[in-house]
Order: structure tokens, then sequence, then C-alpha cells
């Protein structure tokens, strides 16, 4: 298989179908290159009307309104919403901890990919930008956004040429990409969010004090969830951890710790306003994006 | 204090299963499964939750294990409780041994020796082994018993009188004996030590008063029937040997056969033997001058033999050469008195004319002071022959016997080829013999000034300076040899003899009594020293000697008897019945030990001590069920939710 039916392999028919009367709407106002269905803060010249103002020199004589001046006799200029493209990055997260398999069939990384290449199709199938950023410790590739469906088709390469390496370091990674964003935009983080809350937390809000929107989706394994191990082992952590007994009697102990977390981070990114979706790798991709994007309509 | 004290001491060895657990846990931690996890934050903060709510669970739940395993490894050592009126043996330190010298302990066991002389190897230990301070006592002849003369003796003394002891015929009053031995103990108590073969226990029939003292008795196996056959006496003619046998059975009568066996002979002779009764047998048979006696009995169902070696002493011949106005008192005739010296010289008295017509198998002892009244000519010839002379005397014509040795018999020495192969050593040392405060502690030999042949001729210097001849040499063919003791210095005529006699002894068996090789070998098997297989006497003897099984009997007190012991191997066979009753009735205020609790028969446990083992079972399963009960297994019963 070449590398090009790969890519376009992460695109199954079920997954489009389920998506594919779905937009990714952003929520606030977006800077954009081209006109599109989003939201601009810049005025432009569209056909909805946004406000006058006063006519300054230089102003195109085209936009008076003449009405206005009949009735007023001062010069107005007529100014309307201008409607551009969304410029969406996907912070992919690659670190070692994404490629565990536990009692799914995939791992959090494939499932990341495939959810990725989702998204990507999406946005760009509604002529929004999309980029991508893999990250581990760092910013490792950062494809800049981009609406063209050439654009689609090098990401969805760069998606499966994606392996786990490294250790997590969401927090850091997240500030420097932050800095590297001049649009305000859409940031979708799809990560297992092994870190510490702090940094993720400090790293998702300053994407927010510089106006993105954001979309955390948070990938965890089926066993991540409830270790359900009925014998004792030895619990070795991917990114050079440690090493620790596990005996079923912690499993309880683990689950309210793991409650308690999931609830800080929902929580948290809720009152910056960022969306957090939780998604199991049980459960697919599509229908989990498919419900997210119905849901976050209604709420639209 | 009461002690413990453990039926099966080897099981708790089975202790070690305590260790299961912790080794079980170490084992399967080693054996646990990796599994790789995105992230061990959580679980580390899970892991140290659990660590504290569950450490003291799995610290209890050990606990319990173990215990529980403990309890049944001590339930399988069927622990016992003694209450010991009487003090621990250890820290006993007033002992009173009381030998059973009746006949029956003369029965010769499997390995060759006598249960008397095991018992006195047993006791020798014992008081060898004994701590300082112990006060002992030795109760080993009847009378002793009867007249109340036991009393406390030194360690020295009784290491002594040991060997020294012999079985006697006279019917022996245990129940008397003990409580002879109860009485010198006194109020303070302390421990008897009886060895024996333990058929005066039949004969207990009302309790006997150990007066809190603690009775252990070593009882002897045997595998043999008490049948036994005593060599008395061998006597050697000229060439044939006389052999006095006594024959003792108990127990039962009947015909036994009697074989002696010397060389390739052999002599039978069958005897009615009654029970209890010595009976002595003489046979007399041409051959070797040693030999074996074989006693054979058959029962209904048993035959067994009794086998006795011998060896025949042929004295040499001596021929005293002493002043005849001094042949009732003069020491050297004294030394030789056949009476004395039980039978180790044919001594005869003999006149200076007589000297040429004396063979060579013949000694020729000559006191100093018939020395100038022997012709040197004839001397001379007696030594061509090959006889030997042995010049002794008191040391008063010292100078003038050297002399005249010096100026005819030594010169003569000299010119003649010396074969220098003729030593003998007397040190005088035989601490039966002579007391410790003896002043001949060390012989010191040096040369006497006025000989000038070989050095086997040799001065000995007592440690008091003066000196005496103890040397000997082979001159002409035949050998000399000269004992001289100075008299007239500060030992009386006892030490003196004291010392003279065991230098002559020696001085004489080296220069006159030759022991032929079978005659030394019959001399090692009549001190049970062989060590040999001989294929002439188409008889086995093993090269080591072995204690026999011992039975350690230790009881209860009244009628509440604590174990028994398996008493199968003892003969005569002594049943659980019979050990219950001594135990239980036989006697009262002392302690009865049993040891060697491994062979003790299963019938004869004690409600005690299964009490007790019964106890500890019981823990065991209450613990077991505490666990199930309490400790759930985890690691199932938690659902997903």
């Amino acid at each position: 298989m070449t590398e090009k039916n790969k890519a376009f392999a992460l695109l199954d028919p079920e997954t489009l179908s389920a998506i594919s009367q779905l937009d990714i709407l952003a929520r606030q106002v977006v800077e954009g290159y081209f006109a599109g269905m989003h939201r601009s803060p810049f005025k432009g010249f569209s056909v909805e009307f946004a406000e006058h103002r006063s006519y300054q020199k230089g102003d195109d004589i085209r936009y008076i309104d003449w009405k206005l001046w009949a009735k007023r006799d001062r010069y107005h200029i007529k100014e309307f919403e201008a409607e551009t493209c969304l410029s969406a990055i996907l912070a992919f997260d690659a670190s070692n901890s994404m490629g565990f398999k536990g009692l799914s069939k995939i791992s959090k990384l494939q499932y990341a990919v495939q959810l990725s290449a989702a998204l990507a199709y999406l946005l760009i199938r509604q002529r929004d930008a999309v980029g991508l950023a893999v990250m581990d410790t760092a910013v490792r590739t950062l494809m800049p956004p981009r609406s063209t469906t050439r654009h689609l088709h090098h990401l969805l390469v760069e998606l499966t040429r994606i392996r786990p390496a490294m250790r997590t370091d969401l927090g850091k990674s997240l500030m420097s990409l932050g800095e590297r964003l001049t649009r305000r935009g859409l940031l979708i983080l799809i990560s297992d969010l092994w870190d510490e809350l702090s940094s993720i937390i400090n790293g998702l809000r300053a994407f927010r004090e510089k106006k993105h929107e954001v979309i955390v989706f948070h990938l965890l394994d089926p066993l991540e969830t409830d270790i359900s191990l009925n014998r004792p082992v030895i619990i070795e952590d991917m990114e050079g951890g440690g090493k620790l007994p596990w005996t079923p009697r912690q499993r309880e102990a683990y689950r309210r710790n793991l409650e308690k977390r999931l609830d800080t981070l929902d929580k948290t990114l809720g009152e910056m306003g960022a969306d957090y979706v939780m998604l199991t790798t049980d459960q697919h991709h599509g229908k989990s994006l498919a419900a997210y994007l119905a849901k976050r309509k209604r709420l639209w | 204090m009461p002690s413990l004290s453990f039926l099966y001491p080897f099981n708790l060895l089975l202790l070690g299963l305590t260790l299961l657990p912790p080794l079980l846990h170490l084992i399967k931690q080693k054996r646990y499964r990796i599994q790789l996890f995105p992230d061990i934050r959580l679980i580390r903060k899970t892991e140290e939750e659990s660590r504290r709510r569950f450490r003291l669970r799995d610290i209890l739940l050990l606990i319990l294990r173990m215990t529980a395993l403990a309890s049944l490894a001590l339930a399988a050592a069927y622990p016992t409780i003694y209450p010991a009126k009487a003090p621990q043996g250890e820290t006993v330190k007033r002992t009173v041994i009381l030998m059973d010298v009746g006949y029956p302990m003369d029965t010769t066991l499997n390995n060759g020796e006598s249960k008397l002389e095991l018992a006195k190897e047993l006791v020798a230990q014992f008081i060898s082994a004994l701590p300082p301070q112990t006060q002992t006592a030795l109760l080993s002849h009847p009378q002793l018993a009867e007249v109340g003369g036991l009393s406390w003796q030194e360690a020295y003394t009784l290491q002594n009188i040991l060997p020294h002891l012999k079985s006697s015929p006279q019917p022996e009053d245990f129940p008397l004996a003990i409580a002879e031995c109860v009485r010198l103990l006194g109020e303070e108590g302390g421990r008897i030590i009886c060895p024996s073969d333990g058929r005066w226990l039949d004969g207990i029939d009302s309790p006997i008063d150990l007066g809190g003292c603690n009775l252990d008795l070593v009882l002897f196996n045997q595998s043999q029937p008490d049948a036994s056959l005593r060599l008395l006496s061998v006597d050697a003619g000229e060439s044939v040997l006389t052999v006095s046998l006594q024959t003792y059975v108990r127990g039962m009568g009947g015909s036994a056969l009697i074989t002696v066996h010397s060389g390739k002979n052999e002599v039978r002779k069958r005897v009615e033997l009654t029970d209890e009764v010595p009976q002595e047998v003489v046979l007399s048979i041409a051959g070797e001058d040693w030999g074996y006696a074989e006693l054979t009995m058959e029962g209904d169902s048993l035959t067994w033999n009794n086998t006795v070696y011998f060896v025949a002493h042929r004295p040499p011949k001596v021929a005293l050469l002493v002043p005849a106005y001094s042949e009732g008192y003069n020491p050297l005739a004294r030394s030789l008195d056949l009476g004395e010296q039980d039978h180790r010289y044919q001594v005869t008295y003999i006149s200076p004319h007589d000297v040429a017509s004396l063979g060579p198998d013949t000694c020729l002892v000559i006191d100093e002071a018939m020395l100038s009244d022997v012709g040197l000519e004839e001397l001379r010839g007696f030594l061509s022959t090959g006889g030997s002379i042995l010049l002794a005397g008191d040391g008063l014509l010292q100078d003038r016997a050297e002399k005249l040795l010096i100026e005819t018999l030594g010169v003569a020495a000299t010119a003649s080829p010396n074969s220098g192969q003729f030593n003998i050593t007397a040190t005088g040392s035989n601490p039966n013999l002579i007391p410790p405060d003896f002043p001949l502690e060390e012989v010191q030999v040096t040369i006497s000034p006025h000989w000038q042949g070989p050095e086997r001729v040799v001065l000995a210097r007592l440690s008091d300076g003066s000196a005496a001849v103890v040397g000997g040499r082979s001159l002409l063919g035949g050998k000399m040899a000269a004992l001289l003791i100075p008299l007239s210095r500060s030992y009386s005529s006892l030490t003196k003899s004291m010392v003279f006699l065991p230098l002559m002894d020696s001085l004489v068996k080296g220069i006159c009594w030759q022991p032929t090789p079978h005659l030394q070998l019959g001399q090692q098997l009549v001190e049970r020293k062989a060590e040999l297989l001989l294929p002439q006497v188409n008889k086995e003897t093993t090269g080591t000697i072995e204690l026999p099984g011992i039975y350690h009997l230790r009881g209860g007190e009244g009628k509440e008897a604590l174990a028994a012991v398996n008493v199968a191997g003892i003969n005569p066979p002594i049943g659980d019945e019979q050990v219950l009753k001594l135990v239980a009735g036989g006697f009262e205020g002392g302690e009865v030990k049993i040891e060697n609790p491994a062979e003790f028969s299963k019938k004869s446990r004690t409600a005690r001590g299964y009490s007790l083992t019964a106890v500890l079972i019981c823990l065991a399963l209450a613990l077991l069920i505490a666990e199930t009960l309490f400790f759930p297994p985890l690691g199932s019963g938690y659902s997903r939710g």
C-alpha cells in the first residue's frame, strides 16, 4: 500500500458517513484569510450588515448609506460582518504513553490518528484551514493551517508517520505552540493528558488568553479507566517512571483517584471555556466525534 | 518448673514450614508479570494509600498463617509437659551411680562386649563429663547398701575403681540400694544413675521412695538371651591347655553345647544348665596357646551363641640364684613368687652348680650377692646356648657387681659381635601400683661411668638422684640384663618393691619372654581390641566397638503415667504394661525419666501429651477459620462498576 493509500485509508467510510452532515463551527470569532462560515473580528463587506460608522477620508464611497445621509445630512459608511475561514490546529500528543494498547484493539495513538484524520477532513471539507502540531516533550512537527485538499493529503500522510516517542510534557509543548500561533483560531488537543494537571491547564489557559478556542479530546484505554487485572502484577511506566507492584485491592482506590482527576479536568477546562471530551479507545472514533459535534451544534 | 519435652522431636523440623508463607510471597513476587502502563503516578498514589491501609492486614495475615503452621508442626512433635519436682539434670550437683553388677550383666552383647563392660564405659564417660564440684558416689557392691557404707568419693577414685568392678553372683536388692542412694543424697536430693539390665524391675511389688531424687534408669538392650560364658582360667601344660569356663543362664535351663577351639583342634561337651546356678566346665585341648570357646543353646524357638576368646600364659622359666639363707624373704624371690605374680613365672631355686645344666629357655636371675659364687665360665657357657641372665640386687654391692661384669662379661661382650637388637623400657609408671605422690615421676637415663661397652646396659637415675641399672644387652649369643636398685636410701621396703617389681617384671619379660604372633593375636582378642578378620578362626571380629542400644526410662509420678518406652528389644522382654507399672507405681516422691522418646510406643502416649497436641491442632484450625472469615482473598469480588 502506498503512502497515499495509507493516508486515505484513515478516512473510513463509516466515519465519513457519521460526520458527513456535521460541521465544526467556531463558537467565537476567528481570524481567517478567506471568506468562510465563521465570524471574523474584522468588519468587512459581506451580506450581513453589522453597523454604521462615520465616513473617513479615503473610504470607498460605494458603501456610503445614502438613506441615512438623507435623514441626518452626514456621511455614514455601512459595515458588514466579514465571514472568514476557521484556522484550526490539531495538537497531537505523540508521547510514549499514547502507544499503550490495553483492552482495546488499537492503541491510543492509532485512535488519535484516526480521530485527527476525521477532524482534518471535516475542517477541510468546510473550507477551513487545519494544521498539525505533533508534540511530546516539545513540538516536533508543525504544519501551518491550510484549507486545500492537497494540504489534507499532506496532513494525512504526516499522521501516518507519527510514532510514539519520548516522554510527555504537554505544558511546555502547548506554551511553545501558543507562541508560534499568531492568529486566533481553534486548538484541538488530542492527548491522554498523562502529565501534571497544573502544567496542562496552564498551557491551555495561555491559548484561551489569546482568544483561541480550545477543544480537548482526552483519550484513554479502557484498562486505564479501570485496571481490571485480577492478579498482582508489576506495572512499569512506559515513559520510564519506574515500576510498581499492583494488586487488585488497589483497583477501587485507582478508580476513585482517576475519577477525581477527570472531574478536575472537566471542571477546570469548562471554567476556562474549553470543551473537554473524554473518549475511550473501545468506542468508535467516528461515532464519538459525531456525537460530540451534534452536541456542540445543539449548544451553538 | 514444669518441663516441656517432645515425643517426636524430629518433627520439630516441620517448624521450617513457618517460613513457607514469606518464601511463597517472595517467590511469587519474582514471578509477577510485567504490565506496561502509560503512567504510574496514579498507581503510586493508590499504592501508598493501599500500603498504609493493608500493611497491618498483611502483617496480621502473615502472623496468623505462620502461627497456624507452627502450631501444626508443634502438634506433630507431640509436646508433653512434665511436672518436674526435682531440679534439671544439668544443674544437679549430686550424683550417685548405682551399678548393676549382677551376673546377668556379664552377658555378651552383639559386639562382643559384656553389658557390664559397656556400663563401665558409659559411667566412665559420664564421670569424666561431670561438671566440677559435683559430688559423686558409686554403689556397686550390694554389701555397701546393707551396711549403709556409701559415701561421697573423688572422681579420680571412681575412675580407678571402675575398671576393677566384676560381676558378682551375690543377689542384689535394688530397693535397698536405691534407699541407700537416697539416704546419701539426703534432703537436697540429686540424681541416681542406674545402668542395669532392668531385670530387677520385675520384682518391684511396692513403691520405692525416691525421696525427691531423680532416678535415671539406663537399660541395656541385648539381642541375645541371657546365657553367659565366662572364662575362669587357662592353664598351659607342655602341650595341652586346660580351659576352665563358667556358664550361667537365667530365666530358663536346658541343654547347652560348649565347644573349645584351639588351632585346628576342637573339643565339645554338652552340659545341662540349671536356671541361675553358675556351672563350671573344664576342658582340655591341644593346639595353639590361644583359642576360643563357644556356648550354644537351643531353645524352643531360639538358638544363640556366646563366644569367649582365651590366651594361655606359658610362664617363662626362671632359675633363681639367691643366697640360700634368704630364699624365704629375698626380694627377688618374693617378686617372682608364683602366688603374688599370678602364675607369670615358673620359678625354681638353683645352686651355683646348677647353672651349667640350665636350658636356653630359662632366665637365670642372679642376686648380686651370688655373683662371686658362680663361675664365669659357666655363665659364658649359659649365654652361649642362648640363655638369658638377669643380674639383680639391692645395690649394696653395686660397685663390685658392675666391676665384675665389666671385667668378665663386659670385656667378652666387646669382643663378640653385638646384635644391638635388645632394648628394654621400664619406667615403672603404672598408675595402679605407684601412688601419685611417689617421687618416681621421671627416670633420667645416663651412662654408667664404669661401663665401656655398648649403650644397651645403662644406669637409670631415680628422681632423688640415686642410680639404678635398668638396662640389658645381647651377650655371647644370649642376653643379659642387670637391675640394681639402692636399698639403703630413704625408701621403705614397700616403696622400693613398688619400683622394683615392675622393673624386674619388664626385664624378665624382655629377656626371656618372646610372644609369638599368634599369642599376640590372642592377647588382642582377649583385650577386645582386635580389628582383624581371622581366617584361621573362621570368626568375624568387628572393627569397632559400639555402645549398644541404651534405653533411658523416664516416667511420671504417682499413678499418672506420662510415658512408656518401646522395650521390645530388651531381654527379658518388658512389656508396656510392666513399664507402666514401673512408672506408675514403682517409685514415689521422685521422677523416673524416660529418654529416647522417638522410640515411644504410640499406645503409651499419655493423655496430657495428647491434650497439648489437641490444643495446638485446635489452635491451628481456629486460625485458619479466622483467616477465612476475617481476611477474604483480595482480587475478586470487585465489579467494574
